[in-house]
């Protein structure tokens, strides 16, 4: 899985190091799993809160603005509890099995000083493993998002901060597997598979491309620069 | 430090019991400093960052990406030496100059990035004219400020970014002196560009 990471497979990024370079810097690793593990963990505990009223069929919710059952395509639903931190993501199921989800608004990584205006859209198709039949369940997700480490309001930086980041999949087939064997609702997964790209920006000037590759246990990523 | 101090309080008292007479040229010499965690403020966000460093945008972790791109320093500031001479013109008013030596050192590094970490070793000299103002008040203790603009020159290892020659400034909002007429001690409160924080020191009147 982490020859996918190779330069060739996304050429549409900028490869500003020269090379592929493997580093144990847990800082940047720890804040690539904000995204891969914290931000997309978020969206599929949504989406998975959401197939279950929806599986129940109940009519009405605090959590979520209902539309007909979420499994059925074109249906539309959109979190409406104010102390998510999801709060307006729509879920739309486009296909049996898949959804949709896209979200704008500020998202906390780690402490509440590192709240930032973060914009996601996510692709999530259900899936069982094969080998783990029916006591496990898994996400095949494709995503791309972004997020600017300053506010309208500049209140965290100031002026001092003009870093962004964009991240995701990148190209179209590329997914992040994620599997559960401890059914729905449980935090955390048993295994991940895929990679996630980020390309960060300061200004318009591109600071550094990383890449988290998982191939199995998400603990044991690697975490790779300069792709 | 302790000994400067008695030094300085053993001097006053000595210069308690001298003939007063006509004096018109003072020398001191000052020994002060800081730690480099007094150079540590919060800005309007709550968050440290430093008043030397300000400008490099220095920053202490939590996790955002500022601050794995962004520099990360550590310091260490040695003690300021200051050497001053005023020439007395009357009661409350005095012109002269001040030379200050001191040393600082310490690195930059990035969490992620492509810079290299930076270590520098400098030591910082200065030249500069100043204006005391005194209160009048009793013969044995009196307070003043003072104030200084000149120059700066540091050498050593530098930042790459840094510059050899620097605008230098001294201002001390307020301080005592005590003792005789001939000698006595002082203590200044004092915030300059190589110094920022306390000095004491002892003085000798000729």
């Amino acid at each position: 899985m982490a020859a996918a990471c190779m330069r060739g497979d996304y050429m549409s990024e900028p490869d500003i190091v020269g090379g592929r370079i493997q580093t144990n810097n847990q800082e940047g690793r720890k804040y690539m799993m904000y995204i891969a593990d914290n931000l997309v963990t978020d969206v599929l505990d949504e989406l998975e809160l959401a197939l279950s009223i929806s599986e129940r069929g109940i009519a009405n919710s605090a959590h979520f603005s209902i539309d007909r059952a979420l499994t059925k395509v074109g249906s539309t639903w959109k979190v409406k509890a104010d102390d998510s931190q999801l709060y307006g993501m729509t879920l739309r199921c486009t296909a049996e099995d898949t959804w949709q989800m896209e979200f704008e608004g500020d998202y906390v990584f780690g402490s509440e000083e590192n709240q930032y205006p973060t914009q996601l859209s996510l692709t999530a198709v259900r899936y069982v493993p094969a080998e783990e039949e029916s006591i496990a369940q898994g996400w095949v997700v494709t995503l791309s998002g972004e997020r600017r480490e300053w506010n309208d309001d500049q209140k965290n930086r100031g002026s001092k901060s003009d870093y962004h980041c964009i991240f995701g999949t990148r190209t179209i087939g590329k997914t992040i597997q994620y599997i559960n064997t401890r059914g729905n609702g449980a935090k955390g997964w048993d295994q991940m598979f895929g990679d996630l790209y980020m390309t960060v920006y300061k200004a318009d000037e591109t600071m550094d491309v990383c890449c988290l590759s998982f191939e199995g246990s998400p603990s044991r990523a690697t975490f790779l620069r300069g792709i | 430090m302790k000994r400067l101090l008695l030094l300085a309080l053993v001097l006053s008292f000595f210069g308690v019991s001298m003939r007063a007479q006509e004096r018109r040229h003072e020398v001191n010499a000052f020994l002060g400093g800081y730690k480099s965690e007094f150079l540590l403020v919060d800005n309007e966000n709550g968050q440290h960052y430093n008043m030397l460093f300000d400008d490099l945008n220095t920053n202490l972790h939590n996790g955002d990406l500022y601050d794995l791109y962004e520099p990360h320093y550590s310091l260490e500031s040695g003690p300021v030496l200051t050497i001053s001479y005023n020439y007395i013109i009357n009661k409350w008013l005095r012109v002269g100059a001040q030379s200050n030596f001191g040393t600082l050192a310490g690195k930059f590094w990035y969490e992620l990035g492509n810079k290299p970490a930076e270590k520098f070793d400098e030591m910082m000299f200065s030249a500069l004219p100043q204006v005391k103002v005194c209160i009048p008040g009793a013969s044995h203790f009196r307070l003043y400020a003072k104030a200084a603009v000149g120059i700066q020159f540091t050498v050593g290892d530098l930042l790459s970014t840094a510059s050899p020659v620097n605008f230098a400034w001294d201002l001390v909002p307020i301080a005592a002196e005590w003792g005789g007429q001939r000698f006595y001690g002082n203590a200044e409160l004092c915030w300059g560009s190589i110094i920022r924080g306390g000095r004491i020191g002892f003085g000798f009147r000729f």
